[in-house]
């Protein structure tokens, strides 16, 4: 609907309804409070005795040129302190350093339900001839005495690695999430609500597809060289389960933040 | 007054108008004129990113009311903001003194 031709406080909340180059919350309140104090004004310039007209200009002159008043905003908002948006990304890169901790964490328990369910060689086989230096294998096979060659300790190594240092990253992860829960202050949210999750989907997304093509890959190789799903391939499933797991919750915290904004 | 000059100094005119007690922006701006005796001429528009900033440096807080069927946003000191208003006192103060020292004015 469009303003009244006559009313000038109508049209110039038009004017920097269009002009203003903010986020939708933010440019509702400047124009909420451009209105309430341009219909204060014109109301006081009625009580001393002005006409409806020249009150209307009185008040629109007094507030400033559309351009002035949305040059003072965009000035406010190049004025965002650096050291607090630098502050809020290092907390940002802290948390999904933290939450990346504990996804490692998840997958090792799920490389440790592989282990269980498939046997050690789908985490911990490799796919072909691999040649293991004479420390590596002096080392695994004192570890794994029940081991009949190098390979099977190997084997036996690499599916435990991938137990228990991924539960260690996962006690870290959790270690650093309580802390950066600790660290957190009130912020003042300077970045944009979408951005932890647009990074936190792009980088778990991008892992995850990473993760499930070498576990293709190594799927691929064992059906070649005839070890069926002994190649491995459990060790990198098991990230790329968790790292999409995550990638589709971030994805579901973006979508939400987008109809925030869209919602105003 | 030129306006570039009062801009250095609205930060602590805003807040020291708001000791009296919370107000929206145009009680401040009207308050602000009333005060100065009309010697701060700014365009009133351009007073509210002060506010937003103040408000963001958590020296003041806001919060929506209703008047005459219109929301408007409520501006008020916090703790903070007190505080700073009292050392920008002082420090005006000191400055002031230097300045009229300097111009032989007595103080």
């Amino acid at each position: 609907m469009s303003a009244p031709d006559g009313d000038l406080v109508e049209r110039y909340l038009d004017q920097l309804y269009v002009a203003l180059r903010a986020r939708p919350r933010k440019a509702r309140r400047v124009l909420a409070e451009a209105e309430d104090h341009l219909r204060e004004a014109v109301t006081d310039g009625l009580t001393a005795g002005l006409t409806q007209r020249e009150a209307e200009e009185q008040a629109v002159s007094s507030f400033g040129s559309v351009r002035a008043v949305v040059r003072a905003h965009d000035a406010r908002l190049r004025r965002l302190p650096t050291v607090a948006v630098l502050r809020d990304v290092i907390m940002t890169a802290w948390r999904l350093g933290a939450v990346g901790l504990v996804a490692v964490g998840a997958s090792g328990v799920i490389a440790w339900v592989m282990n269980a369910a498939f046997g050690r060689p789908f985490v911990g086989g490799a796919a072909g001839a691999v040649r293991y230096p004479a420390a590596n294998c002096q080392h695994w096979l004192a570890l794994w005495p029940h081991a009949q060659s190098c390979a099977q300790a190997a084997m036996l190594e690499n599916s435990s690695d991938a137990v228990t240092l991924r539960l260690a990253a996962g006690v870290l992860g959790l270690a650093a999430l309580a802390a950066y829960h600790l660290a957190r202050r009130r912020s003042r949210d300077l970045l944009p609500e979408s951005f932890t999750p647009t990074v936190a989907m792009t980088l778990f997304g991008v892992a995850g597809l990473v993760l499930a093509g070498l576990s293709v890959d190594s799927t691929v190789l064992g059906l070649r060289s005839g070890l069926g799903t002994a190649a491995g391939a459990g060790f990198y499933l098991s990230g790329a389960i968790v790292a999409l797991v995550m990638a589709l919750r971030y994805a579901r915290d973006l979508h939400r933040s987008i109809l925030q904004q869209a919602r105003g | 007054m030129n306006r570039e000059r009062l801009k250095g100094h609205l930060d602590l005119l805003l807040l020291s108008v708001l000791t009296a007690g919370p107000a929206h922006g145009y009680s401040v701006i009207s308050e602000l004129r009333r005060r100065s005796e009309g010697t701060f001429d700014l365009p009133e528009g351009t007073v509210y990113p002060a506010l937003h900033r103040l408000e963001d440096a958590g020296l003041l807080s806001s919060s929506w009311a209703t008047a005459d069927g219109r929301r408007r946003r409520v501006y008020a000191l916090t703790a903070p903001g007190a505080a700073a208003l009292a050392a920008e006192r002082t420090e005006y103060r000191h400055f002031t003194r230097g300045i009229q020292a300097v111009l032989g004015w007595s103080a």
